[in-house]
């Protein structure tokens, strides 16, 4: 590591060596019966240099080789893009606890039990579905050196479950899945998890027909996916500073109800991309981007906030947000965790409240519509339809749509009072909106 | 290092073992409106093991290839763990042992084509889309190439090495009406190639920027039932998407009802539908000469004459369901093990005229290009890049937000005319599955009507 850094500064401005080590553990149940034990070791780094003012980046597995790799970075600077921004030179001086020694020291064949026990609490519930579950485990080491003098280590552990029933009947299939994350076994919230299950399991048995029209709907937290990608878009240094985004030169305005505020939050250590710097070695802090309605803040990294002439925010991550980090992406503005603030509701409130409308589990379809403009298109994955302020059973083939900015501004119906995590990267309460555009086939 | 995978493949423990291992050259450039957003080489180095022990598999990455015999005996250990309690063991069909060499076929090499050179092409293109008019206010030309060799070794004595070529485009234009009226345009383009497959390519830096600009002007969709006709890149992703996944073995062994629907020799619509896998076309991101488990490519008719007539297998299917391999079973990537996946996938010629099909229409959608797409068993949805409304039989006016959501056995159905204009395109991305992504494929198909198809809107 030391040798790629000398080696990257050498006739260099600036240098920035990023090295990862991951080890990952996925154990995988197909239709109830352990399939295959899996263990991935990754060993990579990433360099950054900049010459003559101008960036290079290379990435590579093949660390036998560290010049190789130096140079690499080196010469794609000959024809890279003006920098115009410094690499930190002060390290985070706050530890967050990311490291369950535990979980690190655990034997394969402990995850394979935890995988049997889901397995067997699902077999219960659901004695006729086709049961996939997975358990992974990511072990992972970041270092950060580069040359203003930062040096950067942390060990992050990662725990996360997933759970897929299939429950197939002569012409209709239905699917639901949840997972469950958390950085210890202690922290794994399973009995929550099988209680939804079971729950849209129940809800599922009857088929309906969808509403169509500008309806209500009751968006669940793994549902709020739908509403929050066109805001991460919307908020991005990246649209803001290109013009993409309808938000750009309107910092302070109010856009949303003012019950609605929305955070990035990557020192929330219950969220997978938490860490005590992003991964550009910026130390990290919580950003307000809607305070109670009102545009407060954008998020950016080094580059893009030296562009637009803003602070950076902590915000350079390495791998697109939606398909998880990867050192051998370049930087750029992403958002860590969305935290959603939370109401007063509860969901039986919200469903109370909406009367006649939809409640919505999962959607298909991310980023199928215009997310510059703010748009969402989803196809509805598990959805029930609500009729009198009550769940009377599920709908199919169902379509959501709308625009983000005016279903938060003119139709927040309310939100619920507690926050769940979802996909170890969101942190919201369910959230119920009117005008939203439904279609289906009934 | 050719020895040393061939004695570790063979040696061990195991009742099957199989190594592959990887170097792969990738490039990475993007202009975003003014500014070259990335201009990236990477180096991959690494290998995975397999084995089978009492029919549980065990698998091992790993970037170290110091101790190919260490990672062997842990793959073995991490499935003999699976093995000892498998209720309903994985067995192989039989495979024909294989040596081959598979070199890449390019005009202009990748490997050769300086960096700059590449740079110069793209910066040429967002020079085109972003100059195209002024309510242009960005773009995003991202280029992609790959170059990898990926070398294949079995404990049955096949030895393997495939020189993998990828190439890929994206042109897309944002246009502003200044009053937060937010568009885009975009064409992509990809193939098994050189750098010449993206040359001369500025029609589409034009055409991504004029329809980013014209959707400005569209009106969205309403939302409701139509007739819809599909242009050839979104058939193509249809059938991909919504169908092709369908007859992918593994999803369909461990569920006897769909199974049941997925029988060779049911009917799925008309007698015109001809829907193709393809192993090998000169040309195209998804070729594959040999798949990640050895086996040699083959060319499966998917549907023919309306009726299922074949599934995609590896060997692992193939056993279970009493067929042979048909050289389906991939990997993105040495970080993963193979499964069933697609290659070049494509609705076969009919004998329509878009004229013909578009004749008779009161009121539809002709759909083109696709933005995004999503299945989740038979439920489908899938949003166009752009639209138009069919009036009286005539294309009518752009449309926007068009997403066409539906059930594909009911809409495969309601196919009633296939175009005789079949196009193939690589495109940019590529397929997911199973936390593998992008794999390259090719998908493609003439133009198609369907009746009754929801569109989505507000």
């Amino acid at each position: 590591m030391d040798g790629i850094l000398k080696r990257a500064a050498t006739g260099s401005d600036a240098a920035e060596v990023y090295h990862v080590r991951r080890h990952l553990t996925p154990v995988t149940f197909r239709s109830g019966r352990l399939e295959s034990v899996k263990t991935q070791e990754t060993d990579g780094a990433a360099v950054r240099v900049v010459r003559d003012g101008r960036l290079g980046f290379a990435s590579s597995t093949d660390l036998a080789d560290p010049k190789g790799l130096a140079d690499a970075a080196a010469a794609t600077a000959v024809h890279g893009d003006l920098a115009g921004f410094s690499f930190p030179g002060v390290g985070s001086d706050r530890a967050l606890s990311l490291w369950d020694e535990e979980l690190a020291d655990a034997p394969l064949d402990r995850m394979v039990s935890l995988g049997d026990s889901i397995v067997e609490r699902l077999q219960h519930i659901a004695p006729s579905a086709q049961i996939d579950v997975s358990v992974t485990r990511a072990l992972e080491s970041v270092r950060i050196e580069n040359t203003s003098g930062l040096a950067a280590e942390e060990q992050r552990s990662w725990l996360s479950v997933g759970a897929m029933l299939v429950r197939a009947k002569a012409d209709d299939i239905f699917t639901v899945s949840r997972s469950a994350s958390a950085r210890s076994f202690g922290g794994l919230q399973i009995d929550s998890l099988i209680e939804r299950l079971a729950q849209f399991l129940e809800w599922g048995e009857t088929v309906v027909p969808g509403p169509t029209g500008a309806g209500r709907v009751v968006f669940l937290p793994t549902a709020t996916l739908a509403i929050l990608l066109p805001l991460a878009y919307g908020f991005s240094g990246v649209s803001i500073h290109f013009g993409t985004s309808p938000l750009k030169g309107r910092r302070g305005e109010t856009i949303a109800d003012p019950r609605f505020s929305l955070s990035d939050d990557p020192t929330a250590e219950a969220g997978e991309r938490a860490g005590s710097f992003d991964d550009e070695g910026t130390p990290t802090r919580s950003t307000a981007l809607i305070d109670r309605g009102q545009i407060d803040s954008f998020y950016y990294d080094l580059r893009t906030a030296a562009l637009d002439g803003a602070l950076p925010t902590a915000n350079g991550y390495r791998g697109d947000p939606l398909s998880g980090p990867d050192f051998r992406a370049a930087p750029a503005a992403g958002v860590s965790h969305l935290i959603v603030g939370s109401g007063d509701a509860t969901e039986d409130d919200l469903v109370r409240a909406i009367g006649d409308g939809l409640l919505v589990e999962s959607v298909l379809g991310l980023g199928q519509g215009n997310l510059n403009a703010g748009d969402f298109a989803n196809n509805v994955g598990v959805g029930f339809r609500i009729e009198g302020g009550r769940i009377v059973g599920r709908v199919k083939n169902a379509m959501i749509a709308g625009n983000v900015y005016q279903r938060l501004s003119d139709g927040l119906i309310g939100l619920g009072r507690e926050a769940e995590w979802v996909y170890g990267r969101i942190r919201s309460p369910a959230i119920a909106l009117s005008g939203v555009g439904l279609a289906g086939k009934g | 290092m050719e020895q040393t995978i061939r004695r570790a493949a063979v040696r061990g423990g195991s009742d099957y073992t199989e190594i592959r291992v990887e170097r792969a050259q990738r490039t990475q450039i993007q202009y975003r409106k003014d500014r070259l957003e990335a201009l990236e080489t990477s180096t991959e180095f690494g290998g995975v093991v397999r084995c089978l022990v009492r029919g549980g598999w065990g698998v091992v990455v790993f970037n170290d290839l110091s101790a190919l015999d260490e990672k062997v005996a842990e793959a073995t250990a991490a499935a003999r763990l699976v093995g000892d309690r498998a209720v309903d063991p994985v067995r192989l069909a039989d495979a024909p042992v294989v040596e081959d060499r598979v070199t890449a076929q390019m005009q202009e090499d990748l490997r050769s084509v300086p960096l700059a050179k590449k740079k110069e092409l793209m910066e040429s293109y967002n020079r085109i889309a972003l100059s195209a008019g002024d309510a242009i206010v960005s773009t995003n030309v991202r280029y992609r190439d790959a170059f990898r060799e990926v070398t294949f070794a079995n404990s049955d004595g096949s030895y393997i090495v495939q020189e993998i070529p990828d190439v890929a485009m994206i042109v897309s234009a944002v246009a502003s009406d200044g009053r937060g009226n937010i568009q885009l345009g975009f064409e992509v383009t990809g193939g098994a190639g050189g750098v010449d497959l993206v040359r001369a390519k500025e029609e589409m830096a034009r055409s991504a920027a004029s329809r980013a600009i014209a959707m400005l002007s569209a009106r969205p969709a309403h939302g409701g039932q139509y007739t819809v006709v599909l242009d050839p890149l979104l058939a193509g992703v249809f059938i991909h998407e919504a169908f092709g996944h369908f007859c992918e073995a593994d999803f369909l062994f461990k569920n006897p009802q769909l199974r049941e629907i997925m029988t060779i020799g049911n009917e799925f619509g008309t007698r015109e539908l001809n829907v193709i896998d393809e192993g090998f076309v000169l040309g195209l991101r998804g070729n594959v000469p040999y798949d990640d488990e050895g086996v040699a490519r083959r060319t499966t008719h998917l549907i023919r004459d309306g009726r299922l007539a074949g599934h995609l297998h590896s060997r692992e299917t193939a056993h279970r369901m009493g067929a042979e391999p048909t050289g389906n079973a991939r990997a993105i990537s040495y970080e993963h093990e193979p499964i069933v996946r697609m290659r070049n996938t494509y609705i076969e010629n009919g004998s329509s005229t878009l004229e013909e099909m578009m004749s008779g229409i009161d009121r539809g959608i002709y759909a083109c290009r696709a933005y995004g797409g999503q299945t989740e068993f038979e439920q489908f949805s899938f949003s166009a890049g752009y639209a138009h409304e069919i009036v009286g039989g005539e294309i009518g006016e752009m449309v926007r937000d068009v997403v066409l959501t539906g059930n594909l056995f009911e809409t495969l159905r309601s196919i009633d005319r296939i175009g005789n204009d079949r196009v193939l395109d690589g495109g940019f991305g590529g397929c997911g599955k199973g936390g593998q992504h992008p794999l390259p494929v090719t998908a493609g198909s003439p133009h198609v009507r369907i009746q009754n198809v929801t569109i989505g809107g507000a």
